[in-house]
Parts: C-alpha cells; structure tokens; sequence
C-alpha cells in the first residue's frame, strides 16, 4: 500500500515535473507535441477533479445534516439547490437559453453575486468610519493616500488642484514598484515550492500527517 | 462640539448605509452627467491600437469574470466587442471561468446582433474548456485540439472563420477581462509573451495596482481600469453605456466615503482622551 500511497505519486511527480521543465526549453515540434499530450491529460484531470468536487461537498454537508451539526440547515439548502440545478440537465431545453439552467442562471445566481458583491460597498463605507483613524504616522499616510486615490479616481477629481496628479503619481510609482516586489517574490516562492513538490520533500499533498 | 462629534463617532451605521445608498440611488434615478471624464493613457492606447489594426484582423477574447464582477467588467467587454466590430475585425470569444460561460456569450450574441456581424464568418464563441493554464497552453499548440467544438457542438473544423486560426500566435489581438485568476496575467506569463501576440486587457478595480506592472513593462498595449476606464473607453466609442451611467454613482459614493473618513478623522481628535487619563 505504501508503495501505491506514496512511492507511485511521488514517482509520477518526479518524472512529470522534470518532462514539463525541460520541455519549456526545448524549442523542437516534438517537445510541443509532448506539451499537446500532456494538457490534455491535464484538462481531463481538471474535469475528474470536478467530480470529486461534487462527491467532496455532497459527502461534507450529508455529514453535517445526518449529524444535525450547527448550521445544517445551509447544508440543506446547498445539497437542495444543487439537486434542483443537477435536474435541470435532464429537461429537454438542458442548458440552451430559456432552459431551466439559463433561467436559474440569469435570475438566481447573477442577481445573487451581484447582490453580495454590492453589499461590500456598503461595509466598506462603514469600516472606513470607523477604522481609518490617523492614530500613527503609518497610518495617516494610508489614510492621506486613500483619500487622495478615491477622489483622483472620480471624473470630477480632476477638478481638485493637484489630486489626479498625485493619485497618478502614488498608483503608478510606489503602487507599481511593491507590486512587482510581490510578483517577483511569489514567483520565486513558486519555484521553490515546485522544486520541493518535484524532489519529494514537499509531501503534504499526498494527504495523511506528514 | 465635541459632544456633536461624540454622537457622529456612535452614529449606527445603518445610517451610513443608508446614506451609501441615497449616494448610489440618485444618478441611477436621475442621471447627474457629472463632467470631468477623460480618456487616460493605457485606455486611448487600446484604443489606438484597435483603430490601427486592418479590417480582418483577428482578434481573442476572454471572458474570465463571473456575475460577481459583471456589473464593473461587462460594459468594457461589450465596449471592445463593439468597437472590434465596427472595426470589422474578427472575433474569437472564450471563457477561462466556467461561471462565466454564459455572461460572455450573451455579450458577444448582443454586440455581435446589433452590428449585423455573422456567427462563424465574424465571430465564434468557444465557450469554456476545465483547465485554466492548460487551457491557454494547449491553445498555443493547437486551438482546434483544446476545442473541438465550439458552444453551439459545430466542430471548428467546419467554421469558415476558424479554417486559418489554429494557434494562439494566428491572432493579431488578444483580450482577457479579468476578475481574477486565472485572468490577464495568466494569459500574459503562459500566452501573449510566450508567443510574442499583443495583448490588452482589463479588470475590476481591486485588481488595478496589480496590473499597471504590466502597463508599465510594455507587455500589454493598452489597459482598462474598472468601470471608470470603461466609462473612458465609451467616451471614445462616442457612446453612452453603462459604465457611464455608472460613473456618478461611483463618484458620489467616492466623495461620501472620503467625507465620512475626514469628519471620523475630525471626530478622534477633538475627542480623544489626553495621554494618561483614563
């Protein structure tokens, strides 16, 4: 068991890691053939892995109801939305426009996220009340940098003196300079994470203790 | 005063939603036209860059946002389709976000309708394929092999327009209107630069700060910012969509937060306790 557990992923990681790595710097038809094969054995794995998606959440909030967990009521309500929607593949309009899936997708689920994204505004209006105080020097620069940025962003900023100057200004220098700092550290963070994942050391996706 | 200031700083902030909502509500109601919008830098670029290119040229995409992101994302993607389309160029849409499949599809169906342009011989929807990076990859080998079909099951084989598309280096122009990742700056590390096609883009606000990098470097030709830039992009289009309409609330909401910001500012120093006193 140990051997298909453990030693057969991190064999296939090995050698699959090493292939894509060395197929980046070989510029022959071959290696993009080699490329070809394997993103097609990655989207096929992508769709495997929504279905265990789907066993993974069925099973998690099946749990949560058969156990009366706290909040099982929610579990309820997703497992039944999300049978209501798997139904909706066996009407004869399926997914076509005027289905039941378009109609659930036009009317629920886009009103829904839009609804949630749009309460956001209004936290943040409320945070920024109460939170945004100028208590350190850090702080009143961030306060004096947001302040500046919102009013620069706005068509009738342009008539403060200044201000879309130096909103500009903080968005396109010290802005643009932490970000490509942050870029450039993930980037490398990701290679050493891929080179950890490839040799073996990094095990954790393997799933168990270690 | 500082009783006054006392009473502000304890206000119930269903208050305050309410005043973000009046702020929001008014321009939707009546809009104010507030003046002072103008064409920034990356979005005239863009735009530019879509005027300089020759009838038939071709032109990619993608739609990776979902509903969440629709209102501050979709009016800069219908603002590019239409513009690409009164350009008379060729266009290639797809999704990198399965939740998004059919906002896209909708957008390019009604641009694409009210420009008279016809499926398969001006534009094609490609739909969404799992995979994220694979997806933008494999397209750089071979489009036709990433989709077989397009949305509508036409093998593309069968597409007129598709017949000399073939990999992502075929196209003139590619797009990506992102919320996130995967998103613009997938396309640019895994497609455009590694195939050498000219890129443009946009995203929602947040995403803003992370994507003028790109700007800066020259690795995308021109850049939407938000509802703002697409609020500019329509102002060059000659055109007043949503995003325009949308600007005076985003405006008037602006102008409340950082008042609400100045008087709570006001409000902690003229109340706050002197060092030491409890």
């Amino acid at each position: 068991m140990t051997t298909l557990k453990r030693t057969v992923p991190l064999g296939i990681a090995l050698v699959a890691g090493l292939v894509l790595i060395l197929q980046g710097f070989v510029p022959h038809p071959v290696s993009g053939k080699v490329l070809t094969w394997t993103q097609s054995w990655v989207v096929i794995i992508a769709g495997v892995s929504i279905l265990l998606g789907v066993g993974s959440l069925v099973q998690a909030h099946a749990t949560k109801i058969h156990r009366q967990s706290r909040g099982w009521f929610y579990s309820a309500v997703t497992l039944g939305t999300f049978g209501l929607t798997a139904l909706g593949f066996f009407h004869p309009k399926g997914i076509e426009p005027g289905g039941p899936l378009d109609w659930s997708y036009q009317y629920v689920m886009n009103e829904m996220s839009a609804t949630m994204f749009s309460i956001l505004g209004f936290f943040i209006a409320s945070a920024a009340f109460r939170a945004f105080r100028a208590r350190s020097v850090e702080a009143t620069l961030l306060l004096v940098a947001a302040v500046i940025i919102m009013l620069g962003q706005v068509p009738v900023g342009a008539y403060l003196p200044g201000v879309p100057q130096v909103a500009t200004w903080v968005l396109e220098v010290p802005t643009t300079a932490a970000k490509r700092a942050i870029i450039l550290g993930v980037a490398l963070g990701s290679i050493a994470t891929a080179l950890r994942i490839i040799f073996g050391i990094e095990r954790a996706y393997l799933g168990g203790s270690e | 005063m500082r009783e006054l200031f006392e009473k502000l700083l304890k206000m119930d902030r269903r208050w305050i939603f309410l005043l973000v909502g009046i702020a929001l509500m008014v321009p939707i109601l009546k809009p104010l036209k507030l003046p002072g919008l103008k064409a920034s830098t990356p979005v005239q670029d863009l735009y530019t860059y879509i005027e300089g290119l020759p009838e038939g040229s071709k032109v990619l995409i993608s739609f990776d946002f979902d509903p969440a992101s629709k209102p501050e994302l979709e009016p800069m993607g219908a603002a590019i389709v239409r513009h690409c389309m009164r350009k008379k160029l060729k266009v290639v849409a797809m999704t990198l976000w399965v939740t998004g499949a059919s906002l896209a599809q909708r957008v390019v169906e009604s641009e694409a309708t009210a420009a008279g342009a016809k499926y398969g011989e001006d534009y094609v929807y490609l739909g969404w394929k799992p995979g994220n990076v694979a997806v933008i990859t494999g397209m750089r080998e071979d489009i036709h092999v990433v989709f077989p079909k397009d949305s509508k099951q036409t093998d593309l084989s069968k597409i007129p327009m598709m017949q000399d598309i073939r990999r992502l280096r075929d196209f003139d122009l590619a797009f990506s209107f992102a919320a996130g990742s995967p998103g613009l700056d997938t396309w640019i590390a895994y497609g455009a630069d590694k195939e050498k096609v000219k890129m443009g883009g946009g995203s929602t606000a947040v995403n803003v700060p992370s994507m003028a990098v790109f700007v800066q470097s020259g690795q995308l030709v021109g850049f939407i910012g938000a509802l703002r830039g697409a609020a500019e992009y329509e102002l060059l289009m000659n055109f007043s969509g949503t995003a325009t309409r949308g600007m005076d609330g985003i405006a008037l909401g602006s102008y409340l937060v950082a008042a609400l910001i100045i008087l709570a500012n006001i409000g902690y120093w003229l109340t706050r306790k002197p060092k030491g006193v409890a």
